[in-house]
């Protein structure tokens, strides 16, 4: 058959192209000779993606025009009444003092997440690749089953750490002169907010320091060996050679962890604190499902779920305006 | 090219070994901790909330199943897991596989509407979802569960499947079409083998997905006898607020946990590998 062709080419089967009635070569020739070839892998090709597409329009992309759509009505979604508003329930939204709390608050959540997992992930990374610790494995394979759980065990346990009257963080920190407030780390409406953050780093951490793992085993042995013969200090080595080496992993976990953080603490402030005490821990997630399903205001809360999305397009926009990097090529 | 890999020579270092420790610990404690209050009494717990066990109470495991009904929540759980974990395979390799090895016209619109589906939020549809099941009569059952999270993960799987697909070499495809084997078996008796590792990959990914997603289940479920575990624990919590048995929900906390620990443990390797792989290039 075609044996010049380079590893390069791509070389599909004349069925599988466009084209491929004009095609030399066997198959182009058994296509010739049954008619209803062309008919034959149309109908195969509708039978592996029409289906499912159907499926998936009606139960993935419809929700999404419709909560676009819902936005623009007032419904209590107990009635077929549904009464057309045009752009109320965002002026509503523009001038609600919680909905940008709720803003602020996913955009600080998303920060620290992103400053703690950044900092703890390729500290844990570096270690791991660049000391000689015992027990590599071990430590690895630890530091990522917590990504394995479910926000519900996590929460569960994290509650119970800060209970004001048993939990251990609460006696660590009390130890050490920080004293709980009152109601407990989770209950003060000053540091609601913050004592969701720290199971929602615990649980992701390990993810990040696999992706920086990797990518520092594939830096080529010799730059390290050049830079030993060079003399470079361990320090000089991490911010100068491995740092800059890692900068696509470093962009994506920027970007993935703020958007990850966007569109998942709600899951985290839904069980911990449920947006309170006084709508001062809300995130626009749980302040979604607080308009729809408590107020009955649905229109409203489709709103809500819309500058979700918007927030999310944007922020993934800049960062991947800001972050966009050149891999370097070894 | 030789990778430098971990660093195998020279001295320990004392500083990283001590920094690890504290890390491994800072996750094992906790999970230890509700492990061993699991088999405690209430009196047990209040007395000694982080010794170990005067007594080891085995019977709390068998009140979480029955009294705090984890027994029928793991049912549905194990069902709804199964069930979208077919469904969104089914769905995820016929269309991947398709999209990466055939050419036709729609083919870059079908592509991109997928890739596009990967960037959305799934919590802006939590609303609509809930009438669209409404509307269909699949509200509180778990039929409406499985078609929900089978259907979403089709986008994210479908893009690493693709990526699958299109590393493997034609040559084996055109050989069967030439031995007679039509599109359908050489998909099924060829590439699906083939497509493997990326299956695991999706397949794991979409576990730990199904098997932990609590937020819309406890909105589109509302009869106890239908809600998966992660619910069923969540209401036995708040039922629970006043007097709460500590051993049950401990226990019913690793009841939880256990599939994923055995999940993990089968699939460590391919796990963390396709959880990274996925995200980056490079």
């Amino acid at each position: 058959m075609r044996g010049a062709a380079s590893p390069t080419e791509r070389r599909r089967p004349a069925l599988f192209r466009k084209d491929g009635l004009k095609m030399k070569g066997p198959q182009a020739q058994s296509a010739r000779k049954l008619p209803n070839a062309w008919k034959v892998r149309s109908r195969f090709i509708a039978l592996f993606t029409l289906p499912t597409f159907v499926l998936f329009a009606v139960f993935v992309l419809l929700p999404i025009v419709q909560g676009l759509y819902y936005s623009f009505f007032q419904w209590s979604g107990l009635s077929k009444d549904m009464q057309f508003i045009g752009f109320d329930n965002y002026v509503k939204l523009f001038h609600d003092p919680i909905a940008w709390r709720a803003l602020g608050n996913d955009l600080k959540i998303a920060l620290i997440r992103l400053a703690f997992t950044l900092i703890l992930s390729l500290g844990t990374a570096l270690i791991l690749t660049r000391c000689r610790v015992p027990g590599n494995r071990f430590y690895r394979n630890v530091l990522f089953f917590p990504v394995m759980l479910s926000v519900v065990v996590i929460c569960t346990i994290w509650m119970l750490l800060v209970n004001p009257s048993i939990g251990v963080v609460t006696r660590i920190l009390s130890f050490f002169g920080i004293a709980s407030p009152d109601a407990g780390w989770l209950g003060d409406y000053r540091t609601a907010l913050y004592t969701t953050i720290p199971p929602a780093v615990w649980c992701s951490v390990g993810f990040y320091m696999i992706i920086f793992i990797s990518a520092i085993e594939s830096i080529p042995a010799e730059l390290f060996e050049s830079a030993k013969i060079d003399g470079v200090s361990h320090w000089s080595e991490m911010w100068d050679i491995v740092l800059p080496l890692l900068r696509p992993q470093i962009n994506f976990c920027v970007i993935y962890v703020v958007i990850s953080s966007m569109n998942g603490s709600y899951l985290f402030v839904k069980l911990l604190t449920d947006g309170g005490p006084n709508s001062s821990s809300q995130v626009l997630g749980t302040y979604m499902s607080l308009n729809g399903f408590n107020y009955h205001q649905f229109g409203y809360a489709t709103a809500v779920a819309m500058l979700i999305l918007a927030a999310t397009l944007v922020l993934s926009t800049v960062l991947n305006r800001i972050f966009r990097s050149d891999a370097y090529e070894f | 090219m030789k990778h430098q890999g971990t660093l195998k020579k020279g001295r320990v270092s004392v500083f990283g070994t001590l920094f690890m420790i504290l890390c491994a610990a800072l996750v094992i404690l906790p999970l230890v901790w509700v492990l061993l209050t699991s088999f405690k009494s209430n009196q047990d717990f209040y007395m000694n909330v982080w010794g170990l066990p005067k007594k080891w109470m085995w019977e709390n495991y068998a009140r979480a199943w029955k009294r705090g009904s984890i027994g029928t929540t793991a049912v549905n759980s194990v069902i709804v897991t199964a069930c979208s974990l077919a469904l969104g395979l089914v769905c995820s390799t016929t269309t991947a596989y398709v999209l990466a090895r055939f050419r036709f016209r729609l083919r870059g619109l079908l592509r991109g509407i997928y890739i596009a589906a990967i960037m959305v939020p799934s919590i802006i549809s939590l609303i609509p979802q809930y009438f669209l099941l409404m509307n269909l009569k699949l509200l509180d059952s778990r039929l409406g569960l499985i078609l929900i999270y089978g259907l979403s993960s089709v986008p994210f799987a479908t893009f690493v499947l693709y990526g699958f697909f299109q590393t493997l070499p034609h040559e084996i495809e055109e050989a069967a079409m030439i031995d007679g084997a039509g599109y359908i078996k050489t998909f099924g008796k060829i590439m699906l083998p083939l497509a493997q590792p990326g299956i695991v990959t999706v397949l794991v990914i979409n576990f730990i997905d199904f098997w932990n997603e609590y937020y819309k289940a406890m909105t589109y479920i509302s009869t106890p006898g239908k809600m998966t575990i992660p619910v069923g624990l969540v209401v036995f919590a708040q039922q629970s607020q006043f007097r709460v048995d500590w051993g049950a929900l401990m226990a019913s906390n690793i009841i939880l946990v256990i599939p994923a620990i055995v999940v993990y443990c089968l699939f460590q390797g391919s796990i963390q590998k396709g959880l990274t792989a996925g995200a980056v290039k490079g």
